[in-house]
């Protein structure tokens, strides 16, 4: 069965659904991580829901009810999302609460918006939607089990059109803890690799429609160390077991940095002038290949401003970070 | 709505690590002799230890750590979620008879609400504990991660994280990567640890009994938590072929719908529950008179139990099967609670037993639904289990005997 994204939509630090257009430059390093320029949410979510929202929700909501009315779309079959590490602000907000007030007389709110699956309950809540609703958090695949699911969901009956995204937010004391840790990778480079965040959603769909993006022609999740050790020196080669004629892509999205093991690699087989490092873009977080995806889309739909590489036909997307596993997407051009 | 091709989806073992006992069979003579895990906490350090009684499972750090089989040093940092995690699924893949060549290809789908939160709260309230080994194990995928190093699997891993009905989920997409065939064998399940994280939240919605909790009983007034872990192992028919495995019985129905209602609280007509359990029936192919006995979610509270309550007499009708909550044994084990009622109704079926629960007296008056209150002896068939959770996630699980399914 053929699938194709009918939809995306993004927050990011490169900007978000409601600029008219964006470009493809290096944002803003001073702050020393990258932080999303949000949209005027006052356009997309009442004001009244809008002031007890975190930055997470509101950008789920905000991506998610974009990607719909792109899409055209008013309800979806099934809401699937992915965050690593789920409502921050809520989470951090409710701990701050307890130690403060030694456990007594706390405010239930942060509580209650503090489960990974706030935002796809938000989505459902909103739009009323009672379908399929689900939230996967498995680090840096966590929007990659989203995304294999929504493939495994449009394969049975009755399933059409799902919403698929990926989120996560960063907070200055979030940023404080994992700088100390090596949760991201430390290199020596003209741009060091630095946390970020952000929101992308997608229509996932098994029907081409006239608003179609692009055909999504796989998805593999796999264990890096195993690939070290059952394919030395040959993870160019593994690639294309994996997804057929993956190798043939036009442009490589990946979110290695070249200190990485895999790096080399893929530089030999695809060549530098044919890689996009991603995430000189949105920064280092559990859900970037949602990001990596939207750039994958708005790349071959011609839409980003400022790219050497113009509208490729194939497009392959790499993404290694906070866990063993790296996955890989691919999509082509229709 | 179904998943797409019906292949068998076999359960092969179980493993379970829970207040009421360590393993599957302590667990079930717990469960037939209505003895409960619930009551004064023991471990966990909080200022609510005298007011508020859960299900703890009985053991220390230090001793499941043993338990597992494990030692801690400097570098090597467990949560209680992954201790637990690994005792449930080595006594599942012994059961399965996996060997070390098969577990190494299973993939492993866990569940969890809080993951790696009792280490993260512990270093958060004590400055002084300078180590930021917590940042690591935080996250809710960290203790799927920690499971597969431990027990030596290298397959594909993820996590569900929809609260309370988390660990049904898992089942769900375990049951879709066989169907797609993108896995012949899926250890699938769910564990919460106890925290001040989740005792401070639901104690501030006031939705913690201070008594033991008494679901479907006119006089319940709210849930006691409960914190395990629960594993199953699930194989395609090829698998079971290839390594002439036992088949305990099979998933055959699964449903997931959401509420739309509420951030946390169900509707007054349980529209959720009642499209969860009617479109699990359907993807079972089973009429409601076929469920020989429901395993409720039946937290104790007052909105729960009402709406499921509601939701069960619109599907069932004058002919509700027999029913009980498991939780008024177990309390409340958040993101687990669904992996251990999923093995719970596995011990159900297999044992032809009606599980009983305590703290029942007297029936809610709107639904007048009467829970089943001593094990008893009966035939069945199929048994369906409940899950609900904050975000209005509703999931409904059908588990089937071998030969007494269609499919």
């Amino acid at each position: 069965m053929e699938l194709y994204f009918n939809a995306a939509s993004a927050i990011s630090p490169l900007g978000s659904f409601e600029d008219e257009s964006i470009s493809l430059l290096f944002p803003d390093r001073a702050l020393g991580y990258f932080v999303c320029r949000e949209p005027d949410y006052k356009n997309t979510i009442d004001k009244k829901l809008l002031r007890r929202m975190s930055k997470f929700i509101k950008m789920a909501v905000a991506g998610s009810v974009n990607c719909l009315s792109e899409a055209g779309l008013e309800q979806p079959d099934a809401i699937i999302t992915g965050t690593g590490l789920g409502c921050l602000t809520d989470t951090i907000d409710f701990l701050r609460q307890m130690n403060e007030n030694a456990e007594t007389l706390l405010n239930p709110t942060a509580f209650m918006q503090s489960t990974h699956n706030t935002a796809s309950g938000q989505i459902a809540l909103l739009l009323g939607c009672k379908n399929l609703n689900i939230t996967f958090s498995q680090k840096n695949i966590s929007f990659e089990s989203a995304l294999l699911h929504t493939k495994m969901m449009l394969a049975g009956d009755g399933y059409r059109h799902i919403l698929v995204g990926g989120i996560d937010e960063i907070t200055p004391e979030s940023h404080g803890l994992i700088s100390q840790t090596a949760c991201i990778r430390k290199y020596e480079w003209e741009n060091p690799l630095m946390a970020g965040e952000g929101a992308a959603f997608f229509i996932l769909s098994n029907q081409r429609t006239e608003k179609t993006l692009a055909r999504f022609d796989g998805i593999s999740i796999f264990n890096g160390a195993v690939t070290d050790s059952s394919f030395p020196g040959s993870f160019s080669r593994f690639i294309d077991e994996r997804i057929p004629d993956a190798g043939r892509a036009d442009l490589l999205i990946t979110g290695s940095h070249p200190s990485d093991e895999v790096y080399p690699q893929l530089s030999e087989r695809f060549g530098e002038n044919k890689i996009l490092r991603f995430k000189d873009y949105c920064g280092e977080y559990d859900t970037s290949t949602s990001f990596a995806l939207w750039l994958a889309l708005e790349l071959i739909s011609g839409n980003l401003k400022g790219s050497r590489v113009s509208r490729p036909e194939r497009v392959l997307i790499h993404n290694q970070g906070s866990g063993p596993c790296h996955s890989l997407i691919k999509v082509t051009a229709c | 709505m179904t998943g797409p091709l019906k292949h068998p989806i076999n359960i092969t073992g179980t493993g379970i690590v829970a207040p009421i006992g360590d393993n599957a069979s302590a667990c079930f003579h717990s469960l037939v002799h209505g003895r409960t895990g619930i009551g004064r906490i023991m471990h966990l350090d909080t200022v609510h230890r005298e007011i508020f009684p859960v299900g703890e499972v009985k053991h220390s750090n230090a001793s499941l750590l043993s338990m597992a089989g494990l030692d801690e040093r400097p570098g090597k940092f467990y949560t209680r979620a992954t201790l637990m995690s690994v005792i449930a699924i080595r006594e599942a893949i012994a059961e399965a008879g996996l060997t070390e060549d098969e577990l190494r290809d299973c993939a492993l789908v866990s569940a969890t609400s809080v993951g790696g939160m009792d280490k993260t709260e512990h270093c958060y309230r004590n400055p002084e504990y300078t180590s930021l080994d917590y940042v690591y194990t935080h996250p809710c995928g960290d203790t799927a991660d920690s499971i597969c190093d431990l027990l030596g699997i290298q397959g594909y891993r993820t996590t569900l994280s929809t609260a309370c009905s988390s660990g049904a989920n898992a089942l769900m997409h375990a049951a879709l990567l066989i169907r797609n065939g993108i896995a012949d064998r899926v250890i699938a399940g769910g564990v919460d640890p106890l925290c001040l994280f989740t005792l401070n939240g639901f104690n501030s919605l006031m939705i913690l009994d201070k008594e033991h909790c008494r679901p479907f009983d006119s006089s319940r007034n709210g849930l006691n938590l409960g914190e395990g872990a629960g594993f199953l192992v699930l194989e395609s028919d090829r698998s079971v072929k290839s390594r002439g495995a036992k088949v305990h019985c099979r998933l055959t129905g699964f449903s997931n719908t959401n509420d739309a209602f509420h951030q946390t609280a169900s509707s007054p007509n349980g529209e959720g529950a009642y499209l969860a359990m009617t479109q699990a029936l359907e993807s079972a192919g089973l009429e409601p008179g076929q469920i020989g006995y429901i395993n409720v979610h039946g937290t104790g509270t007052q909105n729960n139990d009402l709406s499921e309550g509601i939701a069960i007499r619109r599907v069932f009708g004058e002919k509700v099967p027999p029913f009980s909550s498991t939780k008024s044994l177990t309390g409340h084990a958040l993101g687990a609670a669904a992996a251990l009622e999923a093995v719970f109704s596995v011990l159900a079926l297999t044992n032809d037993t009606l599980l009983p629960q305590i703290g029942f007296n007297a029936p809610v008056e709107e639904t007048g639904l009467i829970p089943v209150t001593r094990a008893t002896k009966a035939e069945l068939s199929h048994v369906l289990s409940n899950s609900f959770g904050f975000g209005g996630n509703n999931s409904t699980l059908i588990f089937s005997k071998q030969d007494g399914t269609l499919l």
